[in-house]
């Protein structure tokens, strides 16, 4: 979803630019305040970022025939909230813009909208559907980062067909999303799979956090060890 | 019941699988442009160009590819301490509150 220096007109780069900066403000105040308030995050907040970090390096064959990487914000969005994620992708697209010439700074608004913004608050809502319809962690937490995911690729297939509507957007928008959306949907997929075992990985060691955030039940953290849940306090 | 227990090594598989097909049965999904390429080839291809270019970019293929790699690597290994603090920390918190059950216990019987 990396739009490159350049391929968005002047005016697109301002516009997008310009929604961005309220979100990653909020975002930024976001994580001040959980830090502040619970410093013991901070751990779980930089294993969010390496892991979009990590993610949006990975250059993944599609089963479609192109490549393309996973985004990773799925997870993070859950956790700490849509608004942080879209801070917390800032500084990962200007290394890679400025490092990796992948992506850009003029596009940093767009591409920005796109990972940290669309994609996270929509991994969000699939997580509240999923776990307001009784689905279990595993599987509200595999269509969150699907979701998210996805969704990245469908917003950056729509900035370009808004961008360039040559013949017509309804065209550009089919094609870009041909690029970006079909070849996105398997790597999707196995992005949900890995968000899976990490989440659970977090759910084994540091399930305390997960209650904080108010991501779980409280009850629900000693599912893998039962044996250590406290005994219920009898009166008298 | 361990993280590397029957339903985690099957999605492992899955993901190996999803990414081990296209560059066993369809090597044009290596070679060929990428989604992130293809974007802009197409609006090159009908007449846009770019107003702006990169300050600097990667000499060659090899250099980017390392490049990337070093993205990851810095990644894994930030991932990884994180992941073995909350190793330690999981394993710590499982000790105490194991004490603190026993502590209880003999509280119970004896006082």
């Amino acid at each position: 979803m990396h739009i490159a220096e350049g391929f968005l007109p002047w005016y697109w780069c301002v516009f997008w630019y310009a929604i961005m900066i309220p979100f990653v403000y909020h975002g930024v105040r976001q994580i001040r305040k959980i830090r502040k308030e619970h410093p013991e995050m901070t751990p779980l907040m930089a294993v969010c970022g390496a892991f979009i970090f990590i993610m949006s390096s990975l250059h993944v064959p599609s089963v479609t025939g192109s490549s393309s990487h996973p985004t990773g914000n799925g997870l993070g969005a859950v956790f700490f909230g849509a608004t942080v994620i879209s801070a917390i992708c800032v500084p990962i697209l200007v290394f890679q813009a400025l490092v990796l010439a992948h992506g850009g700074i003029t596009t940093l608004g767009a591409n920005d909208f796109s990972m940290g913004i669309v994609g996270p608050f929509f991994a969000v809502a699939a997580w509240k559907v999923a776990r307001k319809y009784g689905a279990s962690y595993g599987v509200a937490i595999f269509l969150a980062a699907f979701v998210g995911d996805w969704m990245t690729y469908v917003t950056a297939a729509t900035e370009l067909g808004l961008a360039f509507p040559v013949p017509t957007f309804a065209t550009a928008w089919v094609k870009m999303m041909i690029i970006y959306s079909y070849t996105q949907i398997p790597i999707s997929i196995a992005e949900s799979f890995l968000t899976v075992i990490i989440f659970d990985y977090i759910m084994r060691t540091r399930a305390d956090l997960l209650v904080t955030l108010k991501v779980i039940k409280p009850e629900d953290q000693y599912k893998y060890f039962p044996d250590e849940k406290p005994p219920k306090k009898t009166s008298g | 019941m361990g993280l590397w227990n029957k339903r985690n090594i099957l999605f492992a598989l899955i993901i190996c699988g999803l990414v081990a097909y296209p560059l066993l049965f369809n090597p044009s999904s290596v070679s060929g442009l990428g989604s992130d390429d293809a974007g802009p080839a197409y609006m090159l291809a009908h007449g846009y160009h770019p107003w702006v270019t990169y300050l600097w970019t990667p000499p060659n293929s090899d250099i980017e590819s390392g490049l990337f790699a070093m993205q990851a690597c810095i990644g894994g290994a930030i991932l990884g301490f994180f992941c073995g603090i909350f190793h330690v920390q999981g394993r710590i918190r499982r000790q105490e509150e194991k004490e603190h059950k026993k502590v209880d216990k003999w509280t119970e019987e004896n006082i």
